[in-house]
């Protein structure tokens, strides 16, 4: 009852207002051309509202007129898409990297040990590798520097000395001079577990031999 | 009252068209047009306010502003139109009035393709 009141109160406001409206027009030959449109609209109307009785939609989207001109082709707009694609990739890549190093490097600076100034990370960088990203390795340079309430600093030992096995530094495959004392042995133990990386992908190396 | 304005304004110009039109024939139509320009300038805040009640009731009919807009504008361009077309039929140039209100028809036509293809669209939803 309620909904056809309101169908009626809508009717009559709209047949009432084109009355008005029809009385504006210039009376002109543009007369019949006005009321034509206006014709299509009360029917348009009328149909919106009669539409709630019989729980239809008759709201369309305008069509809106459409140009002719042509646009870019297709396989131009998804290669412009891959590549912008592609850079956002390597963007978040790269800002993961050094929110990850930031993370690494004030983890390994809880430990009052080693004067840990500089973090490096490693990750998986094939972008169609389903493990884009993943953490890969993880570099930690110490200075032989004493730092502020620490007990020691990283011992000076000449690399071409040492052998795998001991503590102070040995040479790997790429010639970094790695730092092979207890504390960073328990320093790559902690970085590896934190992260849960084998141990062997945390590297701890002096400063300025990277 | 306006319309003592107006109608003074109107007897006035047509007295001194009437006079015009023997001796100089060209004034006597720029001061037609002139004149008919002033009455449309003091109908103006008028016809904005017959305006302004309709776009309120339509808000009340739950109609489309757009659809409502487009009603104005079609009324707008006839009253244009119908100006310019009896100024120029006035000046002796009835060619150019049909010109004028040809463009008219095509411009109302053009915009009420909205609407136009909107009962068409809810004529072919209500076939089963």
């Amino acid at each position: 009852m309620e909904s056809i009141k309101a169908l009626v109160q809508v009717l009559v406001i709209i047949i009432v207002m084109t009355v008005f409206i029809e009385m504006l027009l210039p009376s002109s030959i543009m007369h019949d051309y006005v009321k034509l449109v206006m014709g299509l609209l009360v029917i348009v109307v009328v149909l919106e509202a009669g539409a709630t009785l019989v729980k239809q939609d008759f709201k369309f989207a305008l069509p809106a007129l459409q140009q002719n001109s042509p646009g870019p082709p297709l396989a131009t707009i998804i290669g412009e898409g891959q590549r912008l694609a592609s850079k956002n990739k390597e963007q978040a890549l790269t800002e993961y990297q050094q929110g990850l190093a930031k993370q690494v490097l004030a983890l390994a600076r809880l430990q009052k040990d080693l004067n840990v100034t500089n973090a490096q990370v490693k990750t998986t960088g094939n972008p169609e590798d389903p493990e884009y990203g993943r953490l890969a390795g993880v570099v930690l340079e110490v200075s032989d520097s004493p730092i502020e309430g620490g007990s020691q600093t990283v011992e000076k030992v000449s690399p071409v000395e040492i052998t795998v096995g001991t503590n102070g530094s040995v040479k790997d495959s790429t010639g970094t001079i790695l730092v092979n004392s207890d504390q960073a042995k328990k320093l790559a133990q902690t970085v590896a577990n934190f992260y849960n990386i084998p141990v062997e992908q945390v590297q701890v190396v002096r400063a300025g031999q990277e | 009252m306006d319309i003592f304005q107006i109608v003074g304004l109107g007897m006035v110009v047509c007295v001194l068209a009437i006079i015009l039109r023997h001796q100089k024939p060209p004034m006597a139509t720029l001061l037609t047009m002139t004149a008919g320009i002033i009455i449309f300038i003091i109908m103006l805040p008028q016809i904005t306010a017959v305006f302004s009640i309709f776009r309120d009731l339509s808000s009340q009919a739950n109609v489309n502003m757009v659809y409502m807009g487009t009603i104005l504008k079609i009324v707008g361009v006839a009253y244009i139109a119908d100006f310019g077309s009896q100024i120029c039929r006035d000046a002796g140039e009835g060619a150019l009035a049909s010109k004028i209100e040809f463009a008219a028809k095509i411009i109302v036509l053009v915009m009420a393709v909205p609407i136009i293809v909107a009962v068409l669209q809810s004529l072919l939803k209500l076939v089963p």
